[in-house]
């Protein structure tokens, strides 16, 4: 299909999933009739009814839940909330039951669940509605967290996680929903949980980054290029479990490492990909790794959410930074 | 369980949830279950039990709500013993009885002599029989009292009387079913010599089937995390191999 938003592309991939598997279910506040507040589960109730598509009460605990006792039973529920401000009731029944029904059992009952749940800023969205917490969910032994950074990253990793055999968090990136449109073969074929994606080859310096910060990423490399400055940009798209190899390869080809989120900085996904490069990779660096990141502050209001979100020119600047450094 | 995380990789039923040590949080998962049954047609009720403590969380009051707005097939149990550890029910709510917590959710809420095993069997057959029919979820709350301590490291003579605990001893369901069960004599001691001898027999070979198990490796905290072990935990697995493990 051609222009196909990153929104569009969550729902096709839904509408083939719900195709190819009737064991796959939507459920959700909102996503019914009305197709999601930001439609990304737009037509599913008119093709596939309420039996498939369960408007849920207002509980997402309960949502959460529910999708457990449905995975374990056999079916492949794909559960929405709405923002990521309300999925942290959720995080009770992914950490204490979903991520560990398996082990619990010794594979006896199993959790193949996905929740999905639009996050990020630069939205000029109301209080707890563009926070980034996937550093929370990949802290948690036996999920995966997978984020995409386009309409047709986000089409082949929502079918992967959908066909995953364990519990997948899908956190897609808000601001991008809308923001570029990009020809999707609705080919039903997936992209791969185990592999970072190197968007752009360079030889001076590794960006990392995931979800919507991609966009600043690369515009960021983009200008460095001018300047003669070769960057590398590795989309993480699955933060658990993190591909280290790929990483690790970039790293000790340019010797330097920028790391790039929209969440706080302290304890965020970037300190664990600055820990295992420091511990693998520390001979090939040749200046200090650094983070350009969200401030260890509340997540502030629209009017001056641009001054916490990392810019371009944040990242040029720590760019500049790691290839001054001798 | 024992230390052991195949206790929970029972025979039967294969389908059973472990335990839910989080206290309720298990509630919208029966939910789910019984929302399974329906889609596939099944008739087949899920049963969920928990204590008075529970009604108290935030999952059993939504997944109430849940399963009376989809009508499904699912049985709350609610095992009210007046205790949750040291706090007495009546601190747990001001509502009258526990069964009320199902008018909220729309679903029919009955109390039951929870030490009266004739009685609840009554109930629950009752309550199972309507929700395969497809009238809906139930609650039941079977009235009993904890005679023992909550746990072997629990000290219940730090918050209760024992003089309570001693009024509540006469009703004791086993007592009370023996005494029923002879009276019509349908019961002797020489059964229940049989009978106490049958479980303890299976009780000690149960416990030396366990104790005749060898741990599990350790690698095996490693292999049940993902149906897949991930590249990264196979690292660590394999450091941990290579240091102190298999040495615990």
């Amino acid at each position: 299909m051609t222009d196909v938003t990153l929104v569009q592309a969550v729902n096709l991939a839904l509408r083939r999933a719900m195709a190819d598997d009737p064991r796959v279910l939507v459920l959700g506040e909102d996503v019914g009739i009305d197709g999601g507040v930001f439609r990304a589960t737009d037509g599913l109730y008119q093709l596939y009814g309420g039996n498939r598509v369960l408007d849920t009460p207002l509980a997402e605990g309960a949502i959460a839940g529910v999708s457990i006792g449905l995975a374990a039973q056999g079916f492949r529920p794909v559960a929405e909330i709405q923002f990521t401000g309300f999925a942290y009731t959720c995080i009770d029944q992914l950490l204490n039951h979903a991520a560990r029904l398996r082990a619990r059992t010794r594979g006896r009952l199993t959790c193949p669940m996905v929740l999905r749940s639009p996050a990020g800023g630069g939205i000029h969205a109301v209080e707890h509605h563009s926070e980034s917490p996937e550093a929370m969910f990949a802290h948690i032994p036996g999920l995966k967290v997978v984020i995409p950074s386009s309409p047709t990253r986000a089409y082949g990793l929502l079918l992967a996680a959908i066909r995953d055999p364990d519990p997948v968090v899908f956190l897609e990136p808000t601001r991008l929903y809308r923001a570029a449109r990009e020809d999707v073969a609705d080919d039903g074929v997936e992209l791969p949980l185990e592999h970072c994606m190197v968007l752009r080859p360079g030889r001076d310096v590794v960006l990392i980054s995931w979800g919507a910060m991609m966009k600043e990423t690369l515009e960021a490399a983009e200008q460095l290029s001018h300047e003669n400055i070769e960057v590398e940009v590795i989309d993480v798209a699955t933060l658990k479990p993190l591909d280290t190899a790929t990483i690790l390869e970039s790293v000790e080809r340019t010797g330097r490492l920028v790391i790039i989120h929209e969440a706080p900085i302290t304890c965020g996904f970037g300190a664990e990909i600055a820990a295992r490069v420091a511990a693998r990779a520390l001979t090939s660096l040749l200046a200090p790794i650094e983070r350009v990141a969200g401030y260890d502050t509340v997540m502030p209001y629209p009017r001056t959410e641009a001054f916490y979100m990392p810019s371009v020119d944040r990242i040029i600047a720590a760019v500049r930074r790691t290839m001054a450094y001798s | 369980m024992g230390g052991d995380e195949r206790g929970n990789d029972f025979s039967g039923p294969r389908e059973d949830f472990p335990n839910s040590v989080p206290v309720g949080s298990h509630a919208p998962h029966a939910v789910g279950v019984a929302l399974a049954f329906r889609l596939r047609g099944e008739k087949r009720v899920a049963v969920c039990v928990f204590g008075d403590g529970a009604t108290s969380k935030g999952d059993v009051a939504e997944a109430l709500n849940m399963a009376g707005v989809w009508q499904l097939p699912v049985v709350f149990v609610v095992c009210n013993n007046g205790w949750a550890i040291s706090v007495p029910v009546g601190q747990q709510t001001k509502a009258q009885t526990l069964a009320q917590k199902a008018v909220a959710a729309g679903i029919p809420g009955e109390q039951v002599d929870g030490n009266d095993v004739i009685a609840v069997r009554w109930a629950v057959e009752r309550a199972l029989a309507r929700a395969r029919a497809g009238e809906g979820p139930a609650l039941i709350e079977a009235l009993t009292y904890r005679l023992s301590d909550h746990t072997t490291a629990d000290d219940a003579s730090r918050y209760r009387d024992d003089a309570e605990v001693s009024r509540h001893w006469p009703l004791e369901p086993v007592l009370r079913l023996r005494r029923y069960l002879t009276d019509l004599g349908a019961w002797g001691k020489d059964q229940e010599e049989q009978l106490l001898h049958d479980c303890n027999q299976a009780v000690e070979q149960a416990a030396a089937a366990y104790l005749e198990t060898p741990p599990q490796p350790p690698a095996a905290m490693f292999e049940w995390t993902y149906a897949q072990q991930p590249a990264d935990l196979a690292e660590q697995a394999e450091a941990a191999n290579g240091s102190v493990m298999g040495t615990p």
